[in-house]
């Protein structure tokens, strides 16, 4: 399968420095979107590490193995966050979701609220989970899922790269069809937009017009937060 | 699709219940099985039952702060 990608990144309206960072190498058939921690200087730092490094990753043979060195790269830059954030006393995380696509599947990983969405057939899907406190909420019935977008703890994650010794990823495969389109987001975009727009977004515009909408849509809801789209888009042989 | 099974090996790794070098080995199953297009039996490692959270996820939250 073919493939074509675009993305966007706006700083918001209230912050002065944008910490989210994203990769769009549809040569490599891998995306990013890190959303980083800590401050100026240091998320920043943290996302831009982490997209340098999943940029570095080399296509094998197999989606496996593909998997193996996208995880190798993210821990690598997990244990150079923790020196770092030693080093300079302060907190140095950013969020991570990838998406890798080999042939007729695609593969994702993710830590934080970071998310990876998949439109097909007209019908928008969230294929990450959030790792992130009103996420937990919602799992153990004490939130609804319409609720926990503007619960004030919506900004709480509970994995990340650079905040542990111990980073596990999340990860899940999928197949491919043509049509498909995939959005990996900073959580700027949904504590803005609902699910429902970003669907409607995706369904009714092409790429480079998408991206924009989307952007707009967060900053038109107040755009209190960085926020950033990459869309891809899987094409027919 | 193995999609449910490569999610509950990650959070059975995750929870420590398997160690690194099974989850790596049965995560390289699951997914080489996933473009086969085999349906693949469940890990052995995977008990039926699981939390759904995982629990190192309660103990690493990050300070509102950090994100602000």
């Amino acid at each position: 399968m073919r493939w074509q990608s675009v993305s966007a990144t706006h700083v918001g309206l209230v912050r002065k420095v944008n910490e989210d960072a994203i990769l769009d190498r549809p040569d490599l058939g891998v995306w990013a979107v890190a959303d980083g921690m800590g401050g100026h200087a240091a998320g920043d730092l943290a996302s831009q590490m982490l997209v340098e490094s999943l940029g570095r990753l080399r296509v094998p043979a197999d989606l496996s193995t593909f998997v193996e060195f996208a995880e190798h790269n993210i821990l690598a830059v997990n244990d150079r966050l923790l020196d770092l954030s030693r080093f300079r006393h302060q907190v140095i995380g950013s969020t991570i979701v990838t998406l890798l696509m080999h042939e007729r599947h695609c593969a994702f990983l993710w830590a934080g609220d970071s998310r990876l969405y998949r439109l097909r057939d007209g019908e928008l899907a969230q294929l990450t989970t959030d790792h992130s406190q009103v996420e937990q909420y919602v799992q153990q019935g004490l939130l609804s899922r319409e609720d926990a977008q503007f619960h004030p703890d919506n900004n709480l994650i509970t994995r990340a790269v650079g905040a542990t010794p111990a980073l596990f990823l999340d990860c899940d495969v999928a197949g491919m069809q043509p049509g498909d389109r995939y959005l990996l987001s900073s959580d700027g975009l949904d504590k803005h937009v609902i699910h429902e727009d970003i669907a409607d977004g995706l369904r009714r515009f092409e790429l480079p017009r998408c991206a924009r909408h989307l952007i707009n849509l967060a900053l038109e809801a107040g755009g209190t937060d960085n926020v950033s789209v990459c869309l891809v888009e899987v094409l027919d042989d | 699709m193995n999609t449910s099974l490569l999610r509950r090996l990650a959070q059975a790794y995750a929870e420590q219940r398997i160690d690194r070098r099974t989850y790596i080995h049965e995560r390289r199953r699951l997914i080489d099985e996933a473009v086969a297009g085999v349906d693949s039996e469940p890990p052995r490692v995977l008990a039926p039952g699981e939390p759904t959270l995982s629990a190192i996820d309660r103990t690493i939250e990050l300070p509102r702060e950090a994100r602000e």
